[in-house]
């Protein structure tokens, strides 16, 4: 069954757990000095925040998919509501390794897709992620004050 | 079960209906000329988009409870004014049965 992703960029993590802990009456299932993220069955999502994004709002929703026939599925449907499909494949990002491709909606909003296959103990290096996010103008994981080119490689490379 | 919620504010909502209907393979349950409404299971979200009422984006996220004893503890945490006021705002509601409606205030 597929689960619902957000990412939220925050200014302040510790104060926005706070919030976020109280809303979903959960703590996270992941505390880092940049990020944080509740896995939630009820609701079910994966709610992420972190103090990557340029600018505090949502950074980007997604979808988050159990396994293989399931990515298939949901790569069929993007390519069907059209719009330009950025293949990232292989990618490590929010500390998961994960397969993953962005589209943007109708609103400039970028939708993830991806499969989690594994942890990742750093925020990442997702080589190919700003092909696929800095070409939408997006923020995802640029760190704030530093420019795409000089940004960790987490999303931005 | 709660349910997330994401109301998308959009220019085209023709298009943006094609694009959220194929995306979660689901067609709207309710909605007009200016809103639409979709109940997804899977994921579970409950998505609105509609027109007329700012630029292009997300306008909030909500969380939908089954009932208002639910929504007690979550106002008592976090009232209703402290989470409009966040970088992303929440609104926290009860679950209803999908109505026609043209607009959300």
């Amino acid at each position: 069954m597929k689960r619902l992703h957000v990412h939220v960029a925050v200014e302040d993590l510790q104060r926005s757990i706070g919030f976020y802990s109280a809303l979903f009456a959960a703590q996270p299932v992941a505390i880092k000095s940049d990020y944080a993220k509740w896995m939630l069955d009820d609701p079910r999502v994966n709610f992420a925040i972190s103090t990557r994004g340029r600018q505090p709002g949502l950074d980007h929703p997604g979808i988050q998919v159990e396994n293989k026939d399931e990515l298939n599925e949901v790569y069929a449907r993007l390519h069907k509501a059209g719009g330009t499909v950025m293949a990232q494949g292989q990618t490590s990002c929010c500390y998961a390794k994960s397969e993953k491709s962005w589209l943007d909606d109708p609103a400039g909003i970028a939708w993830e897709t991806f499969l989690t296959t594994g942890a990742s103990t750093d925020y990442g290096d997702g080589t190919s992620e700003r092909d696929a996010r800095v070409a939408h103008a997006k923020a995802c994981c640029v760190p704030q004050a530093a420019p795409a080119a000089a940004a960790s490689p987490c999303c931005t490379t | 079960m709660k349910r997330l919620h994401m109301h998308v504010r959009v220019d085209d909502l023709e298009k943006a209906v094609r694009f959220y209907s194929d995306l979660f393979e689901a067609r709207p349950c309710c909605g007009g000329t200016t809103y639409a409404n979709w109940r997804v299971d899977d994921p579970p979200l409950n998505l609105a988009a509609s027109t007329g009422h700012g630029p292009a984006g997300v306008a909030h996220f909500g969380l939908e409870v089954d009932s208002p004893a639910d929504l007690q503890p979550v106002d008592r945490a976090l009232p209703s004014p402290i989470r409009s006021a966040a970088a992303v705002p929440w609104e926290v509601s009860v679950r209803r049965q999908p109505v026609r409606k043209e607009h959300t205030p």
